[in-house]
């Protein structure tokens, strides 16, 4: 029997070679804990994030601890597949927006989101307001996540603001990278702003469970 | 005064201003780069293929705005050259955006290959994944028009020089001693080799790897550097600072992984400088406020950062040893009006730059058409070329 706090601590302290043996150990043993596997893995995420507040790990922690996490769900996947997945997930929306092409932030944020549960409507690179505008409405989406590296991504994150409110759809907005700040969180219309994607996390978080 | 004189005079106030020393007005150092196309009333994609469109814009931003100096005079992202060789893929441009897609050369797998034997993977990894696979066999003609194109642009450097001296301009600051950028390890890391993914990752998974990586370049690629320092006759007279290097690494280490992989190393190259009497200019991408505490016994005249997120008025109360270019956001210069624009500056200069320790410039490189307002960008020089402290 799998030590499932063992697991969240050691997921917790990024400590790599003990969370692969011990999700190896669960699916030798069948699988049918991978559920309660990805719930430690997740209370480990929470520890995560705690240490990132409080100063211990910073943004490349964060990416490292996405990268544990995807590796985790990459090794439980056929279990929980088959106990039919760890619960219900909030649907939403991540891309960069118009005009540019930059991903490793978006990247990192949507394994971090994915991480703690979200399941992420990817619309990639150099997205129109109109695609991100038709998806929210086809998928009934509740937050959308606007990223950036360019400062004319500014531009685009406030015309797909003005649209998805034009179109009245009632979704929350956060917007991340370099160039965002909260002047340009007011100007652009959106709900919050974030430079590290534990905010994001956070925020969408906070808005999920509002809902 | 005569241009010379002027250029002379203008070197005199960026280093007074970087080394605490009273000024009769705060220096501008424009952080502008392919804004003035838009300004111009050029695209993109004429500029950056063009030099005599590009030249025209430098000019026309010349004309009428009132700068102390200028970070770039179009010769930066010029396509020519590459494209003449059949590249195309590393970055992109249309008539109001340019970029540069992310990339790295290595992955935590692959940087022992690259260790091993520099040439040869970027032979056989990098220039490939560049050029394409038959690089090394690309024709005759395509080889000619390359040099042709890298003649022209090396013309076009030159040139543009002039027309600074011309403009009384001068520049940043002068290559190192290596002829090159001062790059420290973690930097080479992080912009060229890893990239923040596998840098992030080779840390935790891989330190002792990067350690022999950062010994390795410490042993042949900076010591050289610190050698040439040391043997220099002294500050520069010509340029607005003796060096300039760009910091991007620390935005993704903890404070345990900054002080392994990148403050020793650091401090030894900020030391060099500090043995000469020379000063530096240090962009910070990101926050830098972090790490403040590592650079607080440094003397004041070494050290400037050019802020991009951190408050420089936090800034200052954290490290009053440092001084302070930046200040002027794009967030206000893009959508405040001229009357706030100007309040803003004249609060940067004077809580900032009475006794000396700031230079004015712009948060974020301008790039892009909404940058700034042009009206804008007009007061702001006007009021800091003409403001008497």
């Amino acid at each position: 029997m799998v030590d499932f706090d063992a697991l969240a601590e050691a997921m917790g302290e990024l400590d790599e070679d003990t969370v692969k043996d011990l999700l190896d150990q669960v699916m030798t043993e069948g699988g049918s804990d991978a559920p309660k596997a990805m719930e430690a893995c997740q209370k480990g995420m929470d520890t995560v994030g705690k240490l990132f507040e409080e100063g211990e790990y910073f943004v490349g922690d964060l990416i490292y601890a996405g990268e544990l996490m995807t590796e985790a769900v990459n090794t439980l996947k056929s279990a929980l597949v088959e106990g039919g997945g760890s619960g219900l997930k909030t649907r939403m929306i991540l891309c960069t927006v118009k005009g540019d092409l930059h991903d490793i932030g978006k990247n990192i944020v949507r394994s971090m989101l994915e991480a703690n549960g979200f399941e992420v409507l990817d619309l990639g690179i150099d997205c129109p307001p109109e695609k991100i505008v038709d998806t929210a409405k086809a998928e009934n989406i509740k937050i959308v996540a606007l990223s950036g590296v360019l400062t004319l991504a500014l531009d685009s994150m406030k015309k797909t603001v003005e649209e998805l409110k034009a179109a009245g759809l009632d979704v929350k907005v956060i917007i991340g990278g370099a160039p965002v700040s909260a002047d340009a969180c007011l100007n652009i219309g959106a709900d919050e702003w974030a430079h590290s994607p534990q905010k994001t996390v956070d925020t969408c978080k906070k808005w999920a469970e509002s809902f | 005064m005569n241009s010379k004189e002027m250029k002379a005079a203008r070197v005199k106030l960026f280093r007074d201003a970087a080394n605490f020393r009273k000024t009769d007005r705060i220096p501008h150092f424009a952080n502008v780069v392919t804004w003035k196309v838009f300004d111009a009333g050029h695209t993109l994609d004429e500029a950056m293929t063009n030099f005599d469109v590009m030249e025209k814009c430098v000019l026309h931003f010349l004309d009428k705005y009132p700068v102390d100096a200028i970070l770039d005079v179009g010769i930066r992202n010029q396509f020519n050259v590459t494209e003449a060789f059949g590249e195309g893929g590393y970055y992109y441009y249309d008539k109001e955006v340019v970029g540069i897609h992310d990339h790295a050369h290595c992955t935590v797998e692959t940087l022992q290959q690259y260790m091993d034997d520099p040439t040869r993977y970027a032979w056989e990894v990098i220039l490939p994944k560049k050029y394409g696979e038959s690089w090394a066999q690309k024709s005759k003609e395509t080889w000619k028009k390359t040099f042709s194109e890298y003649t022209r642009y090396t013309k076009f450097v030159l040139h543009m020089a002039k027309v600074m001296d011309r403009y009384s301009l001068p520049g940043l600051s002068p290559n190192n001693p290596m002829k090159g950028a001062v790059v420290p390890a973690a930097e080479e890391l992080m912009s060229n080799l890893l990239g923040i993914q596998q840098l992030s990752v080779a840390m935790r998974r891989s330190p002792d790897l990067l350690d022999a990586f950062i010994e390795r370049w410490e042993k042949e690629r900076m010591e050289p550097i610190y050698e040439k320092i040391r043997k220099a006759k002294g500050p520069d007279d010509v340029h607005c600072f003796d060096s300039s290097i760009l910091m991007l690494a620390h935005t993704v280490m903890n404070k345990k992984q900054f002080e392994r992989f990148y403050w020793p190393y650091l401090k030894k190259l900020l030391d060099v400088y500090a043995e000469k009497g020379m000063n530096i200019r240090i962009f910070t991408e990101g926050s830098i406020l972090r790490f403040a505490e590592y650079f607080r016994d440094f003397p004041k005249g070494l050290l400037t950062f050019h802020l991009e997120q951190d408050d420089p008025f936090e800034f200052r109360a954290a490290l009053p040893n440092v001084a302070i270019m930046g200040g002027m956001t794009t967030d206000l210069l893009s959508n405040g009006t001229p009357e706030e624009c100007v309040a803003y500056a004249k609060r940067l200069c004077d809580e900032l730059g009475r006794d000396g320790g700031f230079i004015f410039s712009e948060n974020k490189m301008l790039s892009y058409r909404n940058d700034a307002k042009a009206e804008n960008m007009l007061a702001v020089c006007e009021f800091v070329n003409n403001y008497k402290l």
